[in-house]
């Protein structure tokens, strides 16, 4: 009875480790032998470059999930960065100080809603969503109520153009800023005390506070972690469009949070960790990439959108228990 | 009683602490010491004020009145992290472990070490995880996570934690609630380790006989007070119960003989095809079955199947004469056989639910009208169940999770209560609860079957077994191998079937 508890337990374990690998795995397969101009290394190259925005983001939102809170105003927050940092490269601000500029505001956002969440303990769901809409209206404000902001980036950017559409070699230059900001954020998140804590404080905040742990203070420096990629991720998008549109990023972030949940049931223990987030944004972007080839209507994506943000929680929430 | 002697260094004193809650004075001026080298046991029933005084103690709350030293020096207690590093350390009943943490992860956890940038150096912390384990005497995988652990491996872990700081004060607040017999014995003796290099050791026990197997000194708390501070060796538990309860002890388990009634329940054949197997008995109306089994016996899966929590493979249950399946608890509640579980944190109540929510759950259906709930009904209900429980709450809407052990236990009791169950399965009702309470849960039982309930009493304490039970019945290895009227045996003879699953007339071991 032991024993076979033990086995059963055993290729469980395999299943829920690799499970999620294995399925990208066939879907890979399937599309390698249905539809041969997926396997082309240009088009592969171009799903990563389509994965970084989300890719980023996402990361972001593993801080937040990991300690213990939530963040639904990422897609507006990265919204609001193509629009702040095209009104500023067309008022001739430098580059430079343009993009830390946004970063900055997205640390705000964060630091705004770790005030609700973190500090005041409102649930997340409602504090980062009052956030969410609350990022509209600068926007519009920016815009002057239209939906983009004239003049696209302004005078030419090499800078921008360079993030959103070069390439070294034949890989695409922004998908090298994912990866780069995905390693900083995994050693941030799973090697440094500060992870630890994020860690301990999603996973049982008494806990945490019994030895110590400030769970107000870490979970607030992850919704600011979560502002900050957020921008990030904007202004990447920014780049890659070459203009600030209103209400762009929302898409995305349906595609952030299935990405960190799907993730949270790569290889580690049920948790969401950044490399987890990495491959699950890249096995969302390879299915959106299969549908394009396969030709599906519009309609067919918010369709497939919703049932993979569904399937990503129900699946992670299947391992927590 | 309060001349330390002269080599002994007081490193903590408490003077007149008061602490309050809203409608409850939690502390009431109390004076409380420690010296190194010391093991000095508090003891108290539950509410009595121990758990508060130690969170005033490590910080967790602050007090409303009166201050602490600590080697003679005033603290303003600002934060457990503070307290922390002055040297207070503390092991809570909960063990507060990270569960998908591996075991130096949870060690470490707050004081990871850390190289440049903050990076954890991992390596390190695995190798002073290994030597601290290894002074404590433990072999513990350390990058197995501890869900995947044991009671008595976790609290090591919460031990190894605690003494990373090199405490001078120690506090152990109930550790051996859940031990086994062997796990306290290696405890005591890490303890009495400590205590030789001076450290001071502040430890809450109900149970008297730790007490006085392990303690120099005792001081008793009731209703908020130090009732009063003994050496030990001049004193013994009877005066410190009669101390704690504030009333001589001649009634500690009624017992009134009652007309047993008609059959409740009856369980023929019955086995799950692994750890029970061929168990048959009858509950009737007014009478108590003791199933008395060590570890491991199918005791606890006995339980489990009665309260519908564990699917039957063969035999069959009669419920008032009728045969019946339970496929869930939801059905035997329905039946009438309510289970008032071991682990009531876990199984039986909804911690973040408030007490009237808990108590109304299971049978919330009598109060319903037009889907709507009668809610003046069912506050009237839970205030009645309140009073007639004497549960220590300060309402209704109390979330359970502040309330004590005990108080939880009676939380769970009241549930099934107004289920209208008819047979109660007990299964270890006075586990990790006071004196006081557990005479308190023997009255309830006493009234559930005036009131002509039945109860099923799972039970690894002899005494209560002996005393409280019609008919008891031993399990061995899953099956039953002892089944008498109470007063026709004796523990010698329920310890022996259960140890051996037979009796035996030459071994005397």
């Amino acid at each position: 009875m032991k024993s076979n508890e033990n086995v059963r337990r055993g290729a469980g374990d395999l299943i829920a480790r690799y499970g999620t690998l294995g399925l990208m795995a066939l879907v890979c397969l399937f599309l390698a032998i249905s539809v041969p101009a997926f396997i082309q290394p240009s088009n592969l190259f171009d799903v990563l470059r389509q994965v970084a925005v989300v890719g980023i983001m996402a990361c972001g939102l593993t801080y937040a999930v990991a300690a213990g809170g939530f963040d639904l105003s990422v897609g507006s927050v990265a919204a609001l960065s193509t629009v702040f940092v095209a009104w500023l490269l067309v008022r001739n601000v430098p580059v430079l100080a343009a993009l830390l500029v946004v970063l900055a505001v997205g640390a705000a956002c964060g630091w705004a809603n770790g005030l609700f969440c973190a500090r005041l303990r409102i649930v997340p769901w409602v504090g980062t969503l009052a956030t969410m809409l609350a990022v509209v209206g600068p926007q519009f404000m920016l815009t002057g109520g239209g939906s983009q902001i004239p003049g696209g980036l302004g005078p030419k950017q090499p800078l921008m153009d360079f993030l959103g559409k070069g390439f070294l070699g034949p890989v695409p230059v922004a998908a090298l800023v994912m990866l780069l900001v995905a390693a900083v954020a995994e050693i941030v998140l799973s090697k440094t005390a500060l992870g630890q804590h994020m860690y301990a404080a999603g996973g049982d905040r008494v806990a945490a506070e019994t030895c110590g742990i400030d769970s107000r203070r870490v979970l607030w420096l992850a919704y600011i972690f979560s502002g900050v990629l957020a921008a990030g991720s904007g202004l990447l998008m920014a780049a890659r469009m070459g203009l600030g549109q209103v209400r762009i990023g929302e898409p995305y972030l349906m595609d952030a949070i299935a990405a960190v949940f799907l993730g949270s049931t790569v290889i580690k223990e049920g948790r969401p960790h950044i490399l987890g987030t990495i491959v699950g944004a890249i096995f969302m972007g390879i299915m959106f990439n299969g549908l394009t080839l396969l030709h599906t209507p519009y309609w067919g994506f918010y369709l497939f959108r919703g049932i993979m943000v569904f399937a990503a929680v129900a699946l992670s929430g299947f391992r927590s228990r | 009683m309060h001349d330390p002697p002269s080599t002994e260094q007081r490193v903590l004193a408490m003077h007149n602490i008061s602490k309050d809650f809203p409608g409850v004075r939690a502390l009431d001026h109390v004076d409380f010491s420690l010296h190194g080298g010391e093991i000095h046991a508090l003891v108290g029933e539950n509410g009595a004020g121990k758990s508060t005084l130690i969170k005033v103690l490590t910080g967790i709350y602050a007090c409303d009145e009166g201050c602490i030293e600590l080697d003679g020096r005033e603290v303003h207690v600002r934060s457990t992290r503070q307290m922390q590093d002055l040297g207070v350390a503390c092991i809570y009943q909960e063990l507060n472990l990270i569960p998908h943490f591996d075991v130096a992860q949870n060690i470490f956890l707050g004081a990871e070490p850390r190289g440049k940038l903050g990076l954890v150096r991992w390596s390190e912390m695995y190798r002073e995880a290994e030597r601290l384990l290894g002074t404590l005497g433990v072999s513990l995988d350390l990058r197995v996570p501890v869900r995947k652990l044991g009671f008595g491996q976790r609290q090591m872990v919460i031990i190894a934690r605690a003494l990373l700081h090199n405490p001078t004060i120690f506090v152990l607040d109930e550790p051996t609630a859940m031990l086994t017999r062997a796990e306290i014995g290696y405890l005591f003796g890490l303890l009495e380790r400590l205590k030789e290099q001076g450290v001071g050791i502040l430890y809450i026990s109900h149970r008297m006989e730790e007490v006085f197997e392990i303690a120099d000194r005792v001081t008793v708390m009731r209703d908020g007070k130090n009732v009063a501070s003994l050496q030990v060796a001049e004193t013994n538990p009877d005066q410190v119960i009669s101390l704690m309860v504030g009333r001589q002890l001649d009634d500690m388990f009624p017992k009134t003989d009652l007309e047993i009634g008609p059959q409740l329940l009856a369980v023929g054949g019955m086995g799950d095809g692994a750890l029970v197997q061929d168990v048959s008995f009858e509950v009737r109306a007014g009478q108590v079955v003791g199933i008395y089994g060590v570890l491991g016996s199918g005791t606890a899966e006995l339980a489990g199947m009665l309260a519908g929590d564990r699917p039957l493979a063969a035999g069959k249950m009669l419920v008032r004469g009728e045969p019946t399946t339970f496929r869930s608890p939801h059905h035997a509640l329905r039946d009438g056989i309510a289970l008032i579980p071991k682990d009531r944190r876990d199984e039986g109540l909804v911690l973040s639910f408030t007490v009237r929510e808990n108590m109304t759950l299971a049978g919330l259906g009598r109060w319903v009208s037009a889907g709507l709930i009668r809610s003046r009904e069912e506050k009237a209900v839970t205030r009645d169940q309140i009073e007639a429980l004497n549960v220590r709450t300060y309402g209704a809407e109390q979330v359970v999770q502040e309330l004590s052990g005990g108080n939880q236990q009676k939380v769970v009791i009241a549930k099934a209560m107004l289920s209208q169950a008819q047979v109660y399965v007990f299964d270890e009702p006075t586990r990790g609860v006071d004196v006081g309470a557990k005479i308190e849960i023997y009255r309830l039982i006493s009234r559930l079957l005036q009131g002509g309930a039945g109860v099923i009493l799972f039970s690894s304490e002899l005494p209560e077994i002996l005393h409280i039970t019609d008919r008891v019945m031993v399990m061995f290895r899953g099956r039953m191998v002892l089944d008498k009227l109470t007063q026709q045996t004796d523990a010698d003879e329920l310890l022996m079937y259960a140890l051996k699953g037979e009796a035996s007339e030459t071994d005397v071991s």
